[in-house]
């Protein structure tokens, strides 16, 4: 968990959801180029995950442990699910789908960087 | 909305945008009141309590949304119908008497935690369900 880390995921996530809406307003699924967006961010999110692992693992602990540890894996999971789901839905839609995932990383990355810095 | 002929118009197109949220919310109240319910029951058992039945109604609407049909859609319709009637009297309740909501529940200030989406949400499943025709699904 590094600010940095942190500040990154809401970043792409962010523009790689709005890009998806973009697409979904001109009633397209998703090209390439944003699946290798989203591809980005679930990388980016599980570059965060092995770094909570770590430091976990070095005795840091987060508030609510349990609820963190939920976030994580619905960080992980969130893109993948939503870009299937998506495929399943080859309209704009779909592209809603996989962008409003994106937007849900963001969100969580957020609340997970609040449960282990509680002095923010 | 030309969805295809049968039992699938209401989980096709926009509708699997609803299914998709529906299920990412309900899985995401169901965990965290699981959580809240466990470890600190004694702090806000009105809020946690409420969050668990939120999150099981959700189960049911996306349940509902998901099977389709007549009965599907009745499921959906009282679920949505309850969610909104849900939102509105504690996300009133949490502002008149912030007293009896010391910890946030998904319903409290009309979902201001989770980003206002449990209150767009069932306005948007009560809007589809009457876009799609009943005999389709």
């Amino acid at each position: 968990m590094y600010a940095w880390l942190t500040g990154a995921i809401i970043v792409a996530s962010l523009l790689v959801g709005a890009w998806c809406f973009v697409a979904a307003g001109r009633d397209a699924f998703l090209d390439r180029p944003h699946l290798t967006g989203l591809a980005v961010v679930a990388g980016l999110v599980l570059i965060q995950t092995v770094v909570a692992a770590v430091r976990l693992a070095g005795g840091e602990k987060p508030e609510e442990f349990v609820t963190f540890l939920g976030y994580l894996a619905t960080a992980v999971l969130t893109v993948p699910a939503g870009v299937s789901v998506a495929f399943m839905e080859k309209t704009r839609y779909g592209s809603i789908i996989a962008g409003a995932s994106a937007v849900i990383v963001a969100v969580l990355a957020l609340r997970l960087w609040q449960l282990w810095t509680p002095l923010q | 909305m030309s969805g295809p002929p049968g039992g699938r118009a209401l989980t096709t197109g926009p509708g699997r945008v609803l299914v998709f949220l529906y299920g990412l919310f309900a899985l995401a109240a169901g965990a965290r009141a699981a959580v809240q319910i466990s470890t600190e029951f004694d702090e806000a058992p009105l809020a946690y309590v409420l969050s668990a039945v939120a999150a099981v109604i959700y189960l049911i609407a996306t349940v509902g949304f998901i099977r389709g049909g007549p009965g599907g859609r009745l499921l959906a319709i009282v679920c949505c119908t309850v969610e909104l009637v849900g939102v509105l009297a504690v996300g009133t309740a949490s502002l008149v008497v912030p007293e009896a909501f010391p910890h946030d529940s998904v319903w409290s200030g009309f979902g201001r935690g989770y980003g206002f989406v449990p209150l767009v949400l069932p306005v948007l499943g009560l809007l589809w369900l009457r876009a799609t025709p009943a005999g389709k699904g």
